[in-house]
């Protein structure tokens, strides 16, 4: 835990450490001295009794002092010399621990503030990889909820949240609250206090720590159980975006200003993935604007299409996620589905009032070259090839009898099979063509007598999984008349 | 008649109609819709949807509510596209509903083809709703 108080004792510890250390010392210097003087005197002593312990030396050289060896002094001295080596010895067995110990005390040091440093890169690590998900409003919510839990837990939190003002609303905003299970602050209040702290940011115009105090909001707090609470702005582009709130319920785990520093990690990873969320959103709406305009060109070039192509574009999604794609292949499936008659604008004056079955050689052999046009429209633009694949392909048959290039079965995209079926049974439930809108259920039921010829059965099945879905289902046994053909 | 609060829609769809020979009758909210029908009813609304103090929600219900207004044909035309608004809104005597932006040519042929064929069978309807429900689906679960 990223905790600011623990610093001290450390600290305190090596001070000693070295203060005892230093004593030691002190008490090796003097004992050292007064070995070597008794030993020196000692040492004297015994020269000058030599004559009386090694027989045979001439009388007279040295004074015989041999009777100091029975003197008090000379024992006490004698005693003293072997305690000082004693104490010497052990002293510097002390002094020698006490170094080891204040060795392993900085390792354990360096130790902890290394895991500290690997705790916060692994929580920014968490952060950025939880986070790396937010694409748009939607994934934005369950992401930062579950950014917040990490938060909680990392910095010993009881709640936390990231309060939005609800673009358009004025006094009201929006909040992702998430609570330490157990907490008796609940995720009603906790929405209450958000609020609160962010209005309080607002205000201020930055950060805003809350750890006791008097006024209105303080109190309000306090009531509720919160012990410290820290309100941080996130900036999205220049202005303010959203308010980063945490509060704490122990009245041992108190925020204060240090922990501001800490909890920028995870502001910051925060406004990264809102600012990309609303760049992504942003894109998105502008694309659809400008798919949904080329739509009404299209339209407008043949108009017994109005709508046509809007549901194409929906109904081949629904069915790819019933035949559970990717997202990005869903998409793909979207767009072609709403461009997928854009080569018609292509088409000559007076082509497209005609009748398929009607059309000279001529006209209708420029007619079949539509999906190509399309096609080569799309190539134009960034879109993911599968677009342009399935545009160039949705007339195609599944028994190679289509057109432009009598593809057969899997020679054809499964994008462009997918097309090929939600046009037909939006054409057929729609009377723009001909004057008759069938139902869904007859509609259905004409497609799944046309599997293995014109369709493939298995796309045709994925069209029959979403109808039940919606409560629709085919009526066995009857097919819709020719008219009810696609062009 | 046109119905819808923005007056540039109005003008516009008044030209095109005017020049193919229909004789426009304007409300720009849902209680001056309702003056109208009541006191002219024409052969055909073409509704928006929102508007002020009275939307086009409002007016489809109150037009279930009243005899002599249900039997007037109904073409609506609105910005909202989720098919969840659409599926709301077929009621009554609609007989199309069409999102903005829109191609006018379309709504014009669109227009023509409902005035030679003023009824639409609750069945056709029926079936109208439950393709929407087909629609809807690819906005994923519910």
């Amino acid at each position: 835990m990223d905790r600011t108080d623990g610093g001290a004792k450390p600290e305190a510890a090596a001070a000693d450490l070295a203060r005892g250390i230093e004593r030691r010392r002190l008490q090796l210097q003097v004992l050292s001295y007064f070995i070597i003087v008794s030993l020196a005197v000692m040492l004297v002593l015994s020269l000058f009794s030599l004559s009386s312990i090694v027989p045979g030396l001439p009388e007279g050289i040295l004074p015989d002092l041999g009777w100091v060896w029975q003197t008090y002094l000379f024992r006490v001295l004698f005693l003293g010399f072997v305690l000082a080596v004693v104490l010497y010895l052990a002293t510097k067995e002390r002094e020698q621990r006490t170094r080891n110990e204040a060795l392993t005390a900085q390792l354990v040091e360096a130790r902890i503030a290394l895991e500290r440093d690997v705790n916060r890169m692994g929580f920014a690590a968490q952060l950025s990889d939880i986070l790396a998900d937010v694409r748009d409003a939607a994934s934005q919510s369950a992401a930062v909820e579950q950014a917040l839990d990490r938060a909680l837990a990392f910095y010993g939190g009881a709640g936390g949240a990231v309060v939005r003002p609800t673009p358009g609303a004025e006094r009201s905003a929006e909040a992702v609250v998430t609570v330490r299970p157990g907490t008796p602050i609940d995720t009603v209040t906790g929405e209450t206090v958000a609020v609160k702290i962010a209005m309080r940011v607002a205000q201020a115009g930055g950060p805003f720590l809350f750890a006791g105090g008097g006024d209105e909001d303080a109190q309000y707090m306090t009531q509720t159980g919160i012990t410290s609470a820290i309100g941080i702005p996130l900036r999205v582009g220049m202005r303010l975006h959203s308010v980063l709130c945490l509060w704490t319920d122990m009245s041992d785990r108190v925020f204060g200003s240090s922990d501001v520093s800490a909890f920028r990690i995870l502001a910051h990873q925060l406004e990264l993935a809102l600012a990309r969320a609303e760049v992504l959103t942003e894109k998105d709406a502008i694309l659809r604007g400008v798919i949904r305009t080329l739509t009404m060109v299209v339209e407008s070039r043949d108009r017994t299409k109005v709508g046509h192509s809007e549901n194409v574009g929906r109904i081949a999604e629904a069915m790819g996620r019933a035949m559970e794609l990717e997202p990005s292949q869903l998409s793909s499936l979207r767009i072609a589905g709403l461009l997928h008659d854009i080569g018609l604008v292509s088409m000559p004056e007076g082509i497209l009032g005609e009748e398929v079955e009607r059309m000279s050689d001529g006209h209708r052999r420029i007619f079949e070259q539509h999906p190509l046009w399309g096609a080569q429209m799309l190539s134009q633009v960034m879109f993911p090839d599968e677009v342009a694949d399935a545009v160039r392909t949705h007339h195609e048959r599944y028994d190679g009898s289509g057109y432009p290039h009598r593809l057969k079965a899997r020679e054809i995209p499964l994008a462009g099979r997918i097309l090929a079926v939600a046009d037909a049974f939006e054409a057929a439930t729609s009377d723009s063509r001909s004057d008759v809108a069938y139902a869904p259920e007859e509609a259905l039921a004409w497609l799944q007598a046309q599997g293995g010829t014109a369709f493939d059965p298995a796309v045709v099945q994925a069209l029959e999984v979403v109808a039940k879905e919606s409560g629709v289902g085919p009526i066995s046994g009857q097919a819709a008349p020719a008219s009810a053909r696609t062009t | 008649m046109v119905v819808d609060d923005d007056p540039v829609i109005v003008e516009l769809l008044t030209a095109f109609f005017e020049l193919d020979g229909l004789e426009i009758l304007r409300a720009a909210n849902g209680l001056e819709a309702l003056e109208v029908l009541l006191a002219e009813t024409p052969d055909l609304m073409i509704l928006d949807l929102m508007m002020p103090q009275m939307d086009g929600y409002a007016v489809l219900e109150a037009m279930d509510a009243d005899e002599r207004l249900t039997r007037v044909p109904t073409i609506i035309l609105s910005a909202k596209d989720k098919p969840d608004a659409q599926i709301r809104a077929w009621t009554g005597n609609v007989h199309a509903y069409l999102t903005k932006p829109f191609d006018p040519n379309g709504l014009v042929a669109l227009v023509r083809k409902t005035l030679d064929s003023p009824d639409m069978t609750d069945e056709a309807r029926e079936a109208q709703i439950r393709k929407l429900r087909i629609v809807a689906r690819a906005d994923g679960g519910r």
